[in-house]
């Protein structure tokens, strides 16, 4: 398949092969989502590593078949980009949701600014809690 | 091209991206936000950024760089912009009447001409409705009345107002109270009564003239655009003596018919003293679902109308050194800006159907919100105040759906970069898709709050125009 894609032009249909490997499923989901209003899609397993993605284009859209599937892949990286982001960043954003939840609760009043500056080479997402790299276990009389 | 084994995910603290202009938009959890190059986003993706430089200063402060995190600020900051979470509702919205004395013809609120007054509240109902209002765990109330047109039932409407007041002394809430009337029965002793109370006026005006008279029918050959800039006026008069702390409002709602029009729409709010016009396009609701094909447009048109709105705007307030404003992209900007959330109920997450705002009908049923009593059946109905308790109905499942169904981290918005800055209505959904959960590529409010994001963060990559909005933001 030449460039991973076949456009047929007389049924207005796109058949995209994508890479499991490149691109995660929920990448591929998240981008076709967002073309649902141009788009209807279909998706089928090719087999253990790639998706069948197929698209028809709804009536009166503007955009040529061409110019759906380029956006298409576009898209694609952008979420692939997302993803890992969101999948990198769940632990913290997830502490710091609870961590505002609780202070409004428990009627604490929001704090000074304080810079907590872990310098480059502390890395959270690895960090175990041996490592404590936000000095969680340091009494409050030694800090 | 970005490539994709190239990116240090590590380095990346969480935001979302989008292409605006030539540069890209990145925003995070707490709805800070900046732009990059692409030649600077790309080297900050790959964790080639130079620690020295101001860009990295940039995304640094904006706590956008994993190991350089602020963690107590982003703490504060997601509480100061969610601090809405923990009060519970705080606008009551009463229902008077269902009649009205205008025709409009996008009536979102199905109000009845000429009927008798079984549409009216009643003095046993207003009552227990106050009391229900008063269990509300906000420490402040807004008490709003709508309609039909609630001048018609002004006994009730005295009743209510003077016995809030009564009852909140021995409350102590910070209680506001509001009326949006089209004025058409308004006269000199109601205004008397309302301004002495603070009671806080709203109308519409579709200005200009012709627009207004086409859209808001005044039967009996009556004009309502004039009779409408007559009590504005009167009202203004009367307001800067007694409550110049809750001028009158307005709101300019567009239809097909104003979009040549919005030099004039804008002059006449400006020549009436308005602080801004506010404008609100239709919703799928009550009369506007039948009129649509003659009164309505796609997404697309009634940006167009926005953006030349809102550069005309833009462009006074930069000629004439004044602070006049798009209400709706006032309280966005102010999410956008500064810390603090405007709780603009039809714009957070979730939505404050139920958790934010209650609606009180005439006959004493409750709704989740305005737009829950603008759906024909009774989906969004969550009690009644003669048989159900505070209780029952905010923790009705109901409202347990509506948070669900408006909570945008459960939805694909959470891929969003304006995520932070806007909000779903379910309730529109159900009217636009009949589902609580639509694909919302597809949804028309998302495709206008989208591009008016859009143009937004576009005006405010140029410092002149970003100057007036920090300036509105000042205001507040």
């Amino acid at each position: 398949m030449k460039n991973n894609f076949k456009i047929n032009k007389a049924n207005n249909t796109v058949k995209a092969e994508i890479n499991l490997l490149i691109y995660s499923k929920d990448a591929i989901l998240g981008t076709a989502y967002l073309f649902l209003d141009k788009i209807y899609v279909f998706i089928e397993q090719k087999d253990q590593d790639a998706w069948f993605v197929n698209l028809k284009l709804k009536k009166n859209i503007k955009e040529t078949s061409e110019e759906i599937i380029g956006e298409f892949y576009n898209e694609l990286l952008n979420q692939a980009l997302r993803s890992e982001i969101s999948k990198q960043n769940s632990g913290f954003r997830k502490y710091i949701v609870e961590s505002a939840l609780f202070s409004a609760v428990y009627g604490q009043r929001p704090e000074e600014e304080n810079f907590l500056d872990l310098g480059d080479d502390v890395d959270l997402e690895d960090a175990n809690y041996k490592d404590d790299p936000l000095g969680i276990a340091v009494p409050w009389e030694n800090k | 091209m970005i490539k994709l084994e190239k990116v240090k995910k590590k380095n990346l603290g969480f935001f979302r991206y989008k292409k605006i202009n030539n540069n890209i938009l990145l925003t995070n959890e707490v709805g800070n936000f900046c732009f990059l190059s692409l030649d600077d986003f790309k080297k900050f993706i790959y964790g080639q950024l130079d620690s020295k430089s101001k860009i990295y200063q940039v995304l640094k402060n904006g706590n956008f760089i994993k190991n350089k995190i602020n963690e107590k600020v982003l703490i504060n900051d997601y509480r100061r912009k969610n601090s809405f979470l923990a009060q519970g509702p705080s606008l009551h919205i009463i229902v008077l009447t269902k009649r009205c004395d205008h025709v409009c013809t996008y009536c979102q609120a199905s109000a009845k001409i000429n009927c008798d007054k079984k549409y009216d509240m009643d003095a046993r109902i207003a009552k227990k409705t106050v009391d229900m209002i008063f269990q509300t765990t906000n420490r402040s109330i807004s008490i709003e009345f709508q309609g039909g047109e609630p001048l018609l039932n002004w006994e009730i409407l005295k009743f209510i107002t003077d016995y809030s007041i009564e009852k909140n002394k021995h409350n102590d809430k910070d209680i506001r109270i509001h009326l949006m009337s089209n004025f058409g029965v308004m006269d000199q002793e109601k205004l008397n009564f309302l301004a002495k109370r603070r009671v806080g006026l709203s109308t519409s005006l579709d200005a200009p003239e012709q627009v207004h008279n086409k859209n808001r029918i005044f039967p009996g050959a009556k004009n309502s655009y004039q009779n409408a800039v007559k009590w504005i006026k009167k009202a203004n008069k009367i307001y800067k003596k007694e409550a110049d702390d809750c001028m009158p409002g307005v709101v300019n709602t567009i239809t097909r018919d104003s979009f040549p029009f919005y030099r004039e729409m804008v002059d006449e709010n400006l020549s009436l003293d308005f602080e801004g016009v506010y404008i609100r396009p239709l919703s799928p609701f009550g009369t506007a679902q039948k009129t649509w094909k003659e009164i309505g447009y796609t997404p697309e048109e009634y940006l167009d109308y926005y953006k030349n709105v809102l550069d005309y705007i833009i462009k006074i307030n930069l000629e004439k050194k004044i602070e006049f404003y798009e209400r709706g992209t006032f309280f966005i900007l102010l999410k956008i800006l500064s810390k603090i959330d405007p709780n603009d109920l039809d714009m957070r997450s979730p939505c404050g159907a139920g958790i934010g705002q209650l609606l009180y009908n005439y006959d004493g049923k409750v709704y989740t919100c305005d737009e829950g009593r603008m759906i024909k059946d009774d989906t969004f109905m969550i009690g009644n105040v003669d048989k159900s308790s505070y209780e029952e109905m905010v923790g009705s499942d109901i409202v347990k759906s509506m948070c669900v169904a408006s909570c945008l981290d459960g939805l694909q918005c959470d891929r969003c970069v304006y995520k932070p800055y806007c909000g779903v209505c379910p309730v529109y959904n159900y009217a636009q898709h009949g589902t609580l959960f639509p694909q919302l590529s597809c949804n028309n409010r998302c495709k206008i709050n989208m591009g008016i994001f859009d143009y937004l963060f576009k005006k405010l990559e140029d410092e002149e125009v970003r100057k007036v909005f920090e300036s509105w933001v000042k205001k507040y």
